[in-house]
């Protein structure tokens, strides 16, 4: 895995050096001459130059017209060209040992040695002027780069801000150097073969520090704290020694063969050196290889794994057909084979980096949060996890980094194969938004490739990214235990899925969509067919669709949950099941009455925070109240004392006085408050704790009792006495009226 | 608390010796180095100026007194170099005694050349030198570039080192620096224009001799007199340097049989080997310690409480004596970068000012016990 770095990091050095060759910049041309200009205006003038132009041109566009080679063509003509390389090859290793007797040679006929020795003496001084400046810019960012290494980092983000921070100043540094050596080389005009070899060197010494700052930042040898990857210290300075010494040999190799073969106009002795040059590079980074892979296995103190086996045999194959390609002269297919060759391990090395900075932040993040007992076995099994790969079903995630990690490893994977195809785009010269934008069929298919390319990239990251934040919420709801209630993300059970499904769909369509249109099939049909569809349907399943946006509404408004006490209009009764349609309420006599959303204008909870019950007493116009204080109060003590229901009484039971005087009695109030759902227990206990204290003390409730007052009493016979008893008896019963009905309650 | 025994007013004499020559030195070479940057506007700007900014350093008085502040330095020098417990503690060091020993065996050719031919009455002046040059003889221009790098490069590097552990120099620094890189770079582009008028003349150099007073004229150049003191010289310094350098290997290749366990306290615990200082360990082991005149005994911040050791711990020399008594005179306070490690043991200490410590921190950085404002 670690071996990856380091090809990467060649890899990045011979970019470099490639482009470095391009910047070459051609020699200025002299402007022609006024005898020059009149000469050229005279041979336009001539009849004959005119029309031998006006044929080229007509053959040029008859060319041009013509279609451009096939696959058979190009084929033949790529052997052609290998067989010709392979005759130059040969003429450049009968040449080989010539190159130096060459090289010295036209050495000395382009510089004389006081030249040379002029040529190093204004390095020398560039150099100096570019030293000298970084040396200023240093005393001053000095002292914030020690406190940036000194300064303790505890989580991922502050590493990375102090990482970058001190490659932000080393590469301010660096810019200062090119500037004030490069700069200052620039300011004079020089003969063109000693710019060359100055530029050369200049941008040698330049490009071998910018990779060291490159590697300072991802490895930081000397310093532990902010280096971002998770190695240690010997393993650090090994690898950015070796690579620093690897690709800094790519460059010099690179900067020698371009010097030489401008110095020798593209000879065979120019070839040779080269490829003697690129196989020096080649055992080289055979040699580093072997060596490397060893002396890791060492410092890990075990032997090589299958894996790491493996590695070196991709690697060992991609650099050695690499360099069949550099020498054959096909760098386009040397640059693909090298892309190609690095993106799997480079895609499972990023893989690895990912998951260890999230292993490592997650580490971070919970030794500063109190720890947990879940914790270690929940790290342990991550990290077994992320040997396999992403696709397994994890263990529940604990932290909220968990559901970026596949986000991150996406957009990692992601951003890889855009660069690469680009890169290969690019290095194929292909102009592949051109070609898409030709009319041809090449031209159409480029472009639905890579419109249903980005198109299937971008739904997949935000699938993942969707998809793994509704799975941790999904995961982190742990269903109420029988007869407790549910929290507030009871719902989420209920919507997530229905959102996650909506998305799917959804995205599904989009892509299927802008597929279908890129290919060129006419996607307005089908979308005015699904809006008119869409319309019928809507139509028809009114109430439906009205049930369920209602319902969401009515979720999302967190109206009621599973298991609680609800009345809707008429109806009571627990909340047994949320549909996406409707809701299913069980009367507490056993009854079940489903309702959709729709059908919902209101409704009331009984189950949320807290229940107050009044509860009233009718004792006689003679009752000590102050007595009934007393006892009510000891009546609420023993209430709460309860063990079964003690808990769950807030404010237990307490006498508010007397609320009312009515005809016979008056009429005494207590109340207390509960959860939810204890109200009716603590209810049937304070009626019966309450009769009982007063009936203990004396206090009797209040009965009716009509008193009838008879004139005359004594006079009446007790036939007489009977039918008035009888009246009265009527009469009291008719001011009673029938009798309620009972309250519907559980 | 000055208690002034022989031993240190030597010590102190020699540093003081050192510093002085150091910094008139430095003095001649700033303004060699500002004539030089005359080449900018021409070669005879840079001729009307010498007698002002060269001439005058190297009169008859002047010139032996240059040499001899030479000598001086050159001596005590490599008499630092040797007795210096370690040169590679910081790359500033290092620098720092390379370039201190690659200055005789490059400045030979260029001293001696112009000194002699002076004495034999030929005119030296700068449109002579710079066609030798830059024409006649580019192998000795690229010499003088070198040479110019590094004595400004060794001068520099000295007189910061000793500005930056004086507590009152913390707000002169930052207007120092842009001079001390000005100076060189301009005279070096002055140079390099001089070069290309030169180059475009394309004219020899004319070595003309002035007749004496009495009409005479001189002997001739004794050329070949030149060349064998130059090579005298050149051959004797280096081999100087190497003899420097030999002594100190074979002194700590005698020096390290051990390993000293050090416990810093809230900080770790480090093996290293016996025979180099207690600084120089802590560079060794990546294990930041303040240290602002870079391990030369004079800024103090170094310095480490000996909380315990079981091993007998060098007596205090006269030079870290003296520092320790103008920044802190508490008992057993030690400067790291004076404390060599010569036996096998365990030490345990404490540092005093945190790794980052600078003067500008006043005296709140100091984790224990703020430093004395020196006088």
């Amino acid at each position: 895995m670690r071996l990856g770095l380091l090809a990467i990091g060649a890899l990045v050095a011979s970019l470099i050096a490639g482009s470095m060759a391009a910047q070459e910049a051609p020699a200025p041309t002299p402007a022609p001459s006024a005898n020059d200009l009149h000469e050229f205006t005279r041979l336009l003038a001539d009849p004959r130059i005119q029309k031998w132009i006006a044929d080229q041109a007509n053959t040029a566009e008859v060319v041009d017209r013509s279609q451009p080679p096939d696959l058979r063509e190009d084929l033949v003509r790529a052997v052609d060209e290998t067989r010709g390389r392979l005759v130059e090859l040969a003429a450049a290793w009968r040449a080989l040992p010539q190159i130096g007797k060459v090289f010295a040679d036209r050495w000395r006929a382009a510089l004389s040695p006081p030249q040379q020795l002029r040529g190093l003496t204004f390095v020398m001084i560039f150099l100096f002027v570019g030293a000298g400046l970084e040396w200023l810019y240093r005393q001053y960012t000095n002292p914030l780069k020690l406190r940036v290494e000194l300064n303790p980092v505890t989580t991922v983000r502050q590493r990375v801000t102090a990482g970058a921070l001190r490659a932000l100043i080393t590469v301010g540094g660096l810019a200062i150097f090119a500037l004030g050596s490069i700069g200052a080389f620039a300011a004079f005009s020089w003969p063109p073969m000693l710019e060359t070899l100055v530029l050369n060197l200049l941008v040698v010494i330049f490009t071998v520090r910018a990779i060291r700052t490159l590697l300072v930042l991802f490895l930081a040898p000397n310093v532990q704290e902010l280096r971002l990857l998770p190695f240690g210290n010997r393993l650090a300075r090994h690898l950015s020694l070796t690579v620093l010494g690897l690709t800094g040999l790519y460059v010099l190799s690179a900067s020698l063969s371009d010097i030489y073969a401008r110095l020798t106009m593209q000879s065979v002795h120019a070839l040779a050196f080269s490829v003697a040059l690129a196989t020096v590079c080649l055992v080289a980074s055979y040699a580093v290889l072997f060596y490397s892979f060893r002396r890791v296995a060492a410092m890990n103190g075990q032997t090589m794994t299958r894996r790491a086996r493996l590695w070196r045999v991709d690697l060992l194959v991609v650099l050695t057909l690499a360099y069949l390609a550099l020498v054959l002269d096909r760098p386009a297919l040397m640059w693909t084979i090298v892309l190609l060759g690095l993106l799997v391990p480079g895609l499972v090395l990023l893989r690895d980096w990912v998951d260890g900075a999230f292993d490592r932040a997650k580490a971070e993040a919970m030794a500063l949060e109190p720890a947990d007992d879940s914790i270690p076995d929940d790290a342990e099994t991550d990290a077994d996890l992320s040997e396999y790969g992403d696709d397994l079903p994890q263990s529940p995630p604990q932290h909220p980094y968990e559901s970026y990690r596949p986000l991150a490893q996406r957009i990692v994977r992601f951003i890889s194969i855009f660069a690469v195809g680009i890169a290969l785009a690019l290095i194929w010269d292909l102009r592949l938004f051109e070609r898409a934008a030709a009319p041809t069929f090449s031209g159409r298919l480029v472009r639905v490739l890579i419109d249903s390319a980005v198109a299937l990239l971008i739904a997949d990251l935000i699938w993942v990214w969707a998809r793994s934040a509704i799975d941790r919420r999904m995961d982190a709801y742990v269903p109420p235990e029988p007869g407790t209630a549910p929290g507030p993300e009871a719902r989420m059970a209920t919507l997530l899925p229905l959102l996650r499904v909506t998305l799917m769909v959804t995205l599904l369509a989009m892509v299927t969509m802008s597929i279908l249109s890129s290919m060129g099939v006419n996607i307005a049909p089908i979308l005015a067919g699904a809006g008119v569809v869409g319309i019928a349907i809507g139509f028809g399943a009114q109430s439906l669709v009205k049930d369920v946006v209602s319902g969401i509404f009515f979720l999302i408004d967190d109206a009621f949950r599973v298991g609680e006490y609800v009345e809707i209009d008429q109806l009571r009764g627990t909340v047994e099941r949320i549909s996406i349609r409707s809701l299913q309420l069980r009367h507490h006599r056993g009854a079940i009455h489903t309702l959709p959303y729709g059908e919902l204008r209101h409704l009331t909870n009984h189950s949320r925070d807290w229940v107050i019950m009044k509860l009233e007493f009718r004792v006689p116009f003679d009752t000590d109240l102050k007595l009934v204080k007393k006892l009510v109060k000891k009546v609420g003590e023993q209430l709460k004392a309860n063990e079964f229901y003690g808990d769950g009484i807030i404010q237990t039971l307490k006498s508010q006085g007397v609320r009312r005087m009515e005809e016979f009695n008056m009429v005494v109030a207590v109340k207390f408050m509960t959860k939810p759902g204890e109200q009716w227990l603590v209810r049937r206990d304070a009626y019966m704790l309450v009769r009982d204290a007063f009936e203990a003390n004396g206090i009797r409730m209040a009965e009716r009792n009509v008193k009838v007052e008879v004139a005359n009493v004594e006079d009446m016979t007790p036939e007489e006495r009977a039918a008035v008893a009888g009246a009265a008896q009527q009469a009291a019963e008719a001011q009673a009226g029938p009798p309620k009905p009972i309250p519907d309650e559980p | 608390m000055t208690s002034s025994s022989p031993a240190r007013s030597r010590a102190q004499l020699i540093r003081q010796l050192r510093a002085i020559s150091g910094l008139y030195l430095l003095a001649y070479v700033t303004m060699h180095l500002l004539n030089l940057s005359l080449g900018l506007i021409s070669i005879d700007a840079m001729d009307a100026a010498r007698p002002y900014l060269s001439g005058v350093w190297t009169g008859p008085v002047t010139g032996n007194l240059l040499l001899l502040m030479l000598l001086i330095h050159y001596v005590l020098g490599l008499w630092a170099t040797y007795c210096r417990p370690s040169l590679t503690g910081t790359s500033q060091d290092l620098v720092q005694a390379l370039s201190g020993l690659f200055v005789i065996p490059l400045l030979a050719i260029h001293a001696v050349g112009v000194s002699m031919l002076k004495l034999s009455g030929v005119v030296v002046d700068y449109e002579t030198l710079n066609r030798l040059f830059w024409l006649t003889n580019p192998g000795i221009g690229l010499v003088q570039v070198m040479l110019i790098s590094v004595v400004w490069v060794h001068g520099c590097a000295g007189f910061f080192i000793a500005l930056r552990a004086r507590p009152g120099m913390v707000n002169v620094l930052p207007w120092l620096y842009p001079i001390a890189v000005a100076v060189p770079v301009i005279a070096l582009l002055g140079y390099t224009q001089a070069g290309r008028i030169v180059l475009a003349e394309g004219l020899e150099p004319v070595y003309e001799q002035v007749p004496n007073l009495d009409g005479t004229l001189p002997d001739v150049v004794p050329y070949a007199r030149i060349q064998q003191i130059t090579f005298g010289v050149l051959w004797g310094s280096v081999a100087l340097a190497a003899l420097v350098l030999l002594a100190r290997a074979l002194r700590s290749w005698l020096a390290r049989p051990g390993q000293v366990d050090i416990e810093t306290l809230g900080i770790g615990r480090i093996t290293v080997q016996t025979g180099q200082s207690m600084l120089d360990a802590f560079r060794a082991e990546n294990q930041s310690h303040a240290s602002l005149c870079s391990g030369r005994g004079r800024c103090g911040t170094c310095a480490v409480r000996v909380l315990s050791s079981d091993v007998d711990l060098p007596p205090i020399s006269p030079l870290e004596q003296a520092t320790l008594d103008r920044t802190t005179a508490e008992p057993g306070i030690r400067l790291a970068c004076q404390l060599p490690l010569h036996q096998s043991g365990t030490i345990e200490v404490a540092p005093l000012f945190p790794p980052d410590y600078t003067f500008e921190h006043g005296t709140e950085g100091a984790i224990e016990r703020p430093i004395k404002a020196s006088a």
